[in-house]
């Protein structure tokens, strides 16, 4: 269980985040959605031990301000925004580090099988840093699966904390690893990820955040939280949102949207 | 790594279960070094203005001898050569290691003690140690003995590399330019205050100065070998508990941090490392350069940029390489000898403006 009560954070004078309560069950895809700029990933990095913050935060009953970095890295693993690679490492060795470096425990993980998962199958010999954005952002989600390859470990959900997964991402690759997330919570782990693109997140998540300016807008189920007044207050234009007839979930067409 | 095959059509490509997997050539990289490593010892225990073969020395070593080596021989190869060879190993090694680990911990091929001024401020504590030593230092001189100068250098290497550790890196990031800017004004810095204190020393002390500049391994003794290994073997000591951190530290500090490694204290325990590597080498050698720029780059060519082999193959290599360049040294001109670091700049040189011309983009940040 991820818990995190009253959530403060300064950035030097500015307060970027202020009072977030947010809560991601195992076995939950939990969204954080929000503009530019409203705090979704320092509350991310606040949540992952990267900034000190205020309030409090727990992961499985643990205070994750007073965690060392190896006994969080058991229990989750963070896939970044972006990264930049120093070194000419092979896909291959990239995968490994998150069998390998950090973690004793990571249980069966493969890199072959991780790789599948993500589409990028017999990429193990290509250099990463030759691949494209999008390749590289998956090669670095399979990294991440491997540290934390069982969603469930002695009977404590794991959690997969993704920033902005999809969004170097062709609509394929797009849905393929918002499905890759989705059954990592269906095996029992959590997930907590930002997300930019409000269709996804009507289509996978079992509860969203919204962010405005460092506060909880709203919170609650994709139906209930992608609301018309919400999206015009939050995103200052109007979106409209409109069900799909098959099953009643939520879709957000922007044509006509005046900001 | 040239990959001469021709690219097959995606539905052909067939999977390998070591694609990508370097470390079996890594480990037989590392063996081959062992090897040469041994077979340049020898060497270079035997080369010299005196005539001995490799093999008796060898034979000599292990108890075999049965008196091939006259006495003459017997004194120029273990009192003379034997140390000289000891330090050569203990300094090479030393100086590619801490190379191979700041480029790791500031995320840059092209950081080295060398070029960022590090070599220059151990230089300054060890200048300072030797000038002040009947002075204002002279407590400490007592303290520590034999070990003053090695420690002062070691702490000249620290506070350089901690100052330029301070003015490049922001936020996690090292910024290639300001570190290389960074380290020429710092290194012009150690470089002023010593001349003032040369200006200061007496006459023996200058000679002392004189000798210990050449940068060079002539003057080797079992002495200066206890001096340095200390701080060197230590280092050495600790890589394999250094290469995980480095590894991860490949994708950045907060990747690294959420793979499980504490990066503040892993990058302190670095510092030190790199600091007292380089302060022992320059503390017995003077000023070696380039040999830590030069073999890590070498070996991530050849063998990836993995340190968990890459680490004890920079060792290794860094000894081979300047045995080597110490035998090039007594050749050249003998019976006088060159300093080493002669011939380690001027092969080493050229080699680091190649690696500019290859990676130009590194310098636009």
């Amino acid at each position: 269980m991820l818990n995190a009560q009253n959530i403060e954070v300064s950035l030097g004078k500015t307060r970027v985040l202020q009072g977030i309560d947010l809560a991601a069950p195992p076995g939950k895809l939990v969204t954080v959605i929000g503009p530019n700029g409203s705090g979704k990933t320092t509350l991310m990095r606040a949540l992952s031990g990267d900034i000190s913050y205020s309030g409090r935060a727990e992961l499985n009953g643990i205070d994750i301000a007073r965690t060392r970095p190896w006994e969080l890295a058991a229990m989750r693993g963070v896939l970044p925004q972006s990264s930049s690679l120093s070194f000419p490492f092979t896909v291959r060795e990239i995968v490994q580090l998150g069998t390998r470096e950090g973690v004793a425990d990571t249980g069966r993980a493969n890199v072959a099988e991780a790789l599948e998962r993500v589409d990028l199958s017999g990429f193990e010999g290509r250099m990463y840093q030759e691949l494209s954005g999008g390749e590289q952002q998956r090669v670095q989600l399979a990294r991440v699966l491997c540290q934390v390859w069982e969603p469930v470990l002695d009977g404590k959900a794991r959690y997969l904390f993704l920033d902005e997964p999809v969004s170097s991402l062709d609509i394929r690759h797009q849905l393929q690893i918002m499905n890759v997330a989705r059954d990592f919570a269906l095996q029992g782990g959590g997930v907590l990820a930002i997300l930019h693109d409000l269709n996804l997140t009507a289509m996978y998540a079992d509860r969203v955040v919204l962010l405005k300016d460092g506060r909880v807008h709203a919170e609650g189920a994709p139906g209930a939280v992608l609301t018309d007044d919400n999206l015009r207050a939050v995103y200052e234009c109007d979106l409209s949102v409109s069900r799909v007839p098959a099953d009643g979930s939520v879709f957000v067409l922007p044509h006509g949207a005046s900001v | 790594m040239a990959m001469s095959f021709t690219e097959a059509p995606a539905a052909a490509r067939t999977y390998h279960r070591h694609d990508g997997d370097r470390s079996a050539l890594a480990r037989a990289v590392l063996a081959a070094l062992v090897a040469v490593l041994v077979m340049t010892f020898f060497f270079s225990l035997a080369s010299g203005a005196s005539d001995t073969s490799a093999w008796q020395v060898f034979r000599e070593t292990v108890g075999l001898g049965g008196g091939a080596l006259d006495l003459t021989d017997r004194v120029i190869v273990f009192e003379i050569r034997l140390p000289r060879a000891v330090l050569g190993v203990l300094i090479g090694a030393a100086l590619a290691v801490s190379g191979a680990t700041m480029q790791g911990v500031f995320r840059n091929p092209l950081a080295d003690p060398g070029l960022v001024g590090v070599s220059a401020g151990a230089g300054l504590g060890a200048v300072s140690f030797i000038v002040l030593q009947a002075g204002v230092l002279a407590p400490v001189a007592s303290l520590f003995g034999i070990y003053g100068i090695p420690f002062a250098a070691f702490s000249g290497g620290l506070v350089s590399t901690l100052m330029l550790y301070r003015i490049s890196t922001r936020h996690g990031r090292t910024s290639v330019a300001t570190m290389l800017l960074a380290g020429i004004a710092l290194g012009a810095l150690a470089g002023a205050f010593t001349g003032v204190l040369v200006f200061w020393a007496d006459d023996t002390q200058l000679r002392d100065l004189t000798f210990w500049g050449l940068g060079s391994l002539a003057g080797a003794t079992w002495t200066k070998s206890l001096m340095a290994a200390p701080l060197i073997l230590p280092v050495l000591i600790a890589m394999p508990f250094m290469a995980r951190s480095l590894n991860a530290l490949a994708l950045g500090e907060a990747s690294a941090r959420h793979l499980g490694i504490d990066v503040q204290r892993f990058k302190n325990l670095a510092v030190i490392s790199v600091a007292a590597a380089t302060g022992a080498s320059v503390a017995v050698s003077g000023g070696i350069g380039f040999v830590g720029i030069v073999v890590p780059h070498l070996l991530r060519l050849a063998i990836g940029p993995d340190h968990r082999f890459l680490l004890p193959a920079s060792a290794l290599l860094g000894a081979v390489l300047l045995l080597f360049a110490d035998a090039i040294a007594r050749q050249i001109v003998a019976p006088a000898e060159l300093p080493i670091g002669i011939i380690t700049a001027a092969a080493g040189a050229p080699f680091f403006l190649w690696i500019l011309l290859r990676k130009r983009g590194l310098l636009d940040l």
